[in-house]
């Protein structure tokens, strides 16, 4: 294209971008179409990918296409293989896309669609896709090094150390909370039970076949087990259409029940469920990968392609309404008390103010220290042509920030009425369609108990109440824009719904399985330095125990989680953030590093800006969750308040012995509650810490750098 | 036809439906004994077991 008609198309590019956003946070009405999201967002993203890719690729590492990468270099043909680059960006994509993108921005949808809009279009672009493209290009030139390798390289042991440390804590926090939202999605649904729960002898088959019967026929046994996964879905459908008294439907419900279990004791039927999935992490982290793991990450890769996909057309198809307002908390008309409660970071989904934790939910989408553990582990060894890194790390992560506005648009395309009836925990609903619509009423938004009803009905389920977790919202978002989609072949939302269900569980559950796998070599490889026999994989007890203190590690949040009246993911959710956050602060503190001991000090700000604005939200962030007054949002006061709570009834105990056990037994769940916080706290305090101690050491680098050459 | 087969191919190299085929394109003729498909597979799946999954 002639260089000034080349100008004016970028000038319109980005007039229109500028157009759609001045539309999206300026508008007055009940309504706007997710249409002007996806404009604001091409038009940002093909702007950031055109030119801000360009400082990283051509001014800092002058990427060559003529330059050897490590797949070259050391082709192993087993960890080294030169790919082609769609094979590549296939696999990148699929490693770094989980539910992160999917949960955290249905859950940041309560401060309103704008915030999260904003921080997903443009924190991709100036923080998220520059660490993912940075971290690949260190990677690339330190002969395809891990982050902590590069870390130990580029600023010293110490933030080598830390960055194992962090590693280990955000596996730990990110399982445990992924888990809690597998079992939110399934908790009273037998119809999701049992089409999940199918997913394991389905991929345990598909293994089998791929290793015994037909080895290496990968796409045979995908196939055998994508049309598996729709006769799971046909036998959840059976079982939930059985009698409501039928003794396996009702042993499939998992809910509010109690249980009498061996070992458990009385159970409540939702933390049962929590054993059975830390039951299964440890199973499947002890099984032969070819076994489950392999075969499970197949499925859930073509399955995750494929509804994206789908998602993605179900959208253009139908570009839905948003109905949320813009920002909850500016929404004072008719709206005061709830924007009130979220401005004093006791909104009903998420406990914390929009600033910082608008920016600490949505993580993945606009910035995941996760990622750089991806563009410093597989991608670099199997990219043939440095030439291929941009599209690949930058454009891999542009992808992933169109699957959370894919999640956000879900999320906002439901009424607020439905969105805060399925995201409010039970405790502050109540237990009924007629109670949970007067308290949404109270709020401002219209829903009324027979609207809430009739959409459980139509979804297949018994209730849409408090599915807190994310992942139901979605689905009912998901089901309703497939549904328009095959209008024709009737009334199919029922079916979508629960296919989305399956479809998130599947890769949550591939998550937990590599996750406690990935964090049992962690744990080994630490343990192994101080005992040598228990970094022995191939010996069964190290492999077993370390496998075990992994599970012990996200399992005890998990159960603390579940106990949690006020509903773990409300709690949970944020420290989980902070602790991503936190290793992508690890990750810019490295590139930032990398950068200035390349010459480039000048393009140091490219990594720097976006460091600052993580070191900015993640303190602040850790902040209140440990000195806010509000026991809703710190962790310290919560512990405060459940400890006074539990001293009352104790005292109350003891006055009155009519009411001794009673009380005695709540007092001790306060007190384990109160506990939960505390470690909580620490956990916080430590994250603090530890992003201090990387940034300052990385500053102490950098500059040692810029004193010796300058 | 040719975009179709394209597609394919890149498919089968990313599921590693034919890693085995690309194995043995690599090695045959180094003088070293191949490894059969099982082992090659059982090599294969364990490798994978060690890649990180995010969130």
């Amino acid at each position: 294209m002639p260089r000034p008609l080349s100008l004016f198309a970028w000038i319109l590019v980005a007039l229109t971008g500028a157009g759609a956003f001045a539309l999206l946070a300026l508008h007055q009405g009940e309504t706007i179409s997710a249409a002007w999201v996806l404009v604001a967002a091409f038009c940002t993203w093909v702007i950031g990918y055109r030119f801000y890719s360009r400082i990283i690729s051509d001014r800092i590492f002058a990427l060559d296409p003529a330059r050897a990468t490590p797949a070259v270099r050391f082709n192993d043909g087993h960890d080294f293989v030169p790919t082609n680059p769609w094979v590549v960006f296939g696999h990148h994509f699929a490693a770094i896309a989980g539910a992160g993108p999917l949960v955290g921005p249905i859950l940041a949808a309560q401060f309103g669609y704008l915030p999260g809009t904003i921080w997903i279009i443009v924190g991709v672009v100036l923080a998220g896709a520059v660490q993912d493209f940075v971290i690949l290009c260190g990677s690339l030139r330190l002969d395809g090094k891990s982050l902590g390798q590069l870390a130990d390289e580029h600023i010293g042991p110490v933030a080598g150390w830390v960055t194992l440390l962090s590693i280990l804590a955000i596996l730990s926090i990110l399982i445990a909370v992924l888990g809690m939202v597998v079992v939110n999605a399934m908790a009273e649904s037998p119809w999701s039970t049992v089409t999940v729960g199918l997913t394991i002898p389905i991929a345990m088959l598909m293994g089998i076949w791929m290793r015994l019967i037909r080895p290496g026929r990968v796409l045979e046994a995908s196939f055998i087990g994508v049309v598996l996964l729709f006769a799971a879905l046909g036998a959840g459908w059976w079982v939930h259409h059985l009698p409501a008294g039928d003794a396996l439907r009702a042993s499939l419900t998992f809910g509010a029940e109690t249980r009498l279990m061996p070992l458990l004791g009385a159970i409540q039927g939702r933390e049962l469920m929590a054993w059975l999935i830390i039951i299964y992490g440890f199973i499947a982290a002890v099984l032969p990968v070819w076994l489950l793991l392999a075969p499970r990450d197949y499925l859930s890769a073509f399955v995750k392609i494929g509804t994206i996909g789908l998602l993605a057309a179900g959208i253009f198809v139908v570009l839905p309404d948003l109905h949320m307002p813009a920002v909850v908390q500016l929404a004072t008309d008719g709206h005061k008390v709830l924007a009130d409660a979220v401005a004093a970071g006791d909104g009903p989904v998420l406990s914390g103010k929009l600033l910082p934790f608008a920016f600490i939910t949505i993580a993945c989408g606009a910035i995941s220290g996760f990622h750089a553990l991806i563009s410093s582990g597989t991608t670099p060894k199997l990219l043939a042509n440095e030439g291929h890194a941009r599209a690949i790390a930058y454009g891999g992560m542009l992808m992933e920030a169109f699957v959370a506005i894919m999640a956000l648009i879900a999320a906002c395309a439901l009424t607020p009425g439905v969105y805060f009836a399925m995201n409010t925990p039970a405790a502050a609903l109540g237990g009924t369609p007629e109670l949970a619509a007067a308290k949404i009423a109270t709020w401002g938004f219209t829903v009324s108990a027979e609207e809430l009803t009739a959409l459980a009905k139509g979804v297949g389920e018994d209730s849409i109440l408090s599915k807190t977790g994310g992942a139901p919202t979605l689905a009912v978002g998901m089901a309703l824009i497939f549904d328009q989609l095959t209008k024709g072949l009737g009334d199919l939302k029922a079916f979508w719904y629960h296919f989305a269900i399956m479809f998130e569980a599947l890769f949550i559950l591939t998550t937990v399985d590599a996750g406690t796998r990935v964090g049992r070599f962690v744990f080994q490889d630490v343990a192994g330095r101080v005992w040598k026999p228990l970094g022995d994989a191939s010996r069964l007890w190290a492999t077993c125990l370390g496998s075990a203190a992994v599970v012990a590690g996200w399992g005890w949040f998990l159960i603390a989680g579940i106990r949690d009246p006020n509903g773990g993911i409300r709690m949970l959710w944020p420290l989980f953030g902070i602790a991503n956050q936190l290793l992508a602060a690890v990750a810019l503190c490295v590139g930032t590093a990398m950068i200035i001991r390349l010459g480039k000090v000048r393009w140091a700000w490219i990594t720097i800006l976006p460091l600052c604005w993580l070191l900015f939200i993640t303190e602040t962030a850790g902040w209140q969750k440990l000195t806010d007054p509000s026991p809703k949002v710190s962790f310290v006061q919560s512990a405060a308040k459940r400890e006074r709570d539990a001293a009352a009834l104790e005292a109350q105990a003891a006055a009155d012995p009519a009411l001794a056990e009673k009380s005695a037994k709540q007092a001790k769940v306060l007190r384990q509650l109160a506990f939960n916080d505390q470690l909580d706290a620490v956990l916080c305090a430590l994250f603090m810490l530890i992003i201090v101690v990387v940034a300052v050491d990385g500053a102490r680098a950098s500059f040692k750098h810029l004193g010796r050459s300058g | 036809m040719g975009r179709l087969a394209r597609f394919w191919n890149l498919l089968r190299w990313w599921s590693g439906d034919d890693a085995y085929e690309r194995y043995c394109a690599e090695h045959r003729g180094h003088g070293h004994a191949l490894l059969t498909k099982r082992e090659f597979y059982r090599d294969y799946f364990n490798r994978a077991g060690r890649k990180p999954r995010c969130c």
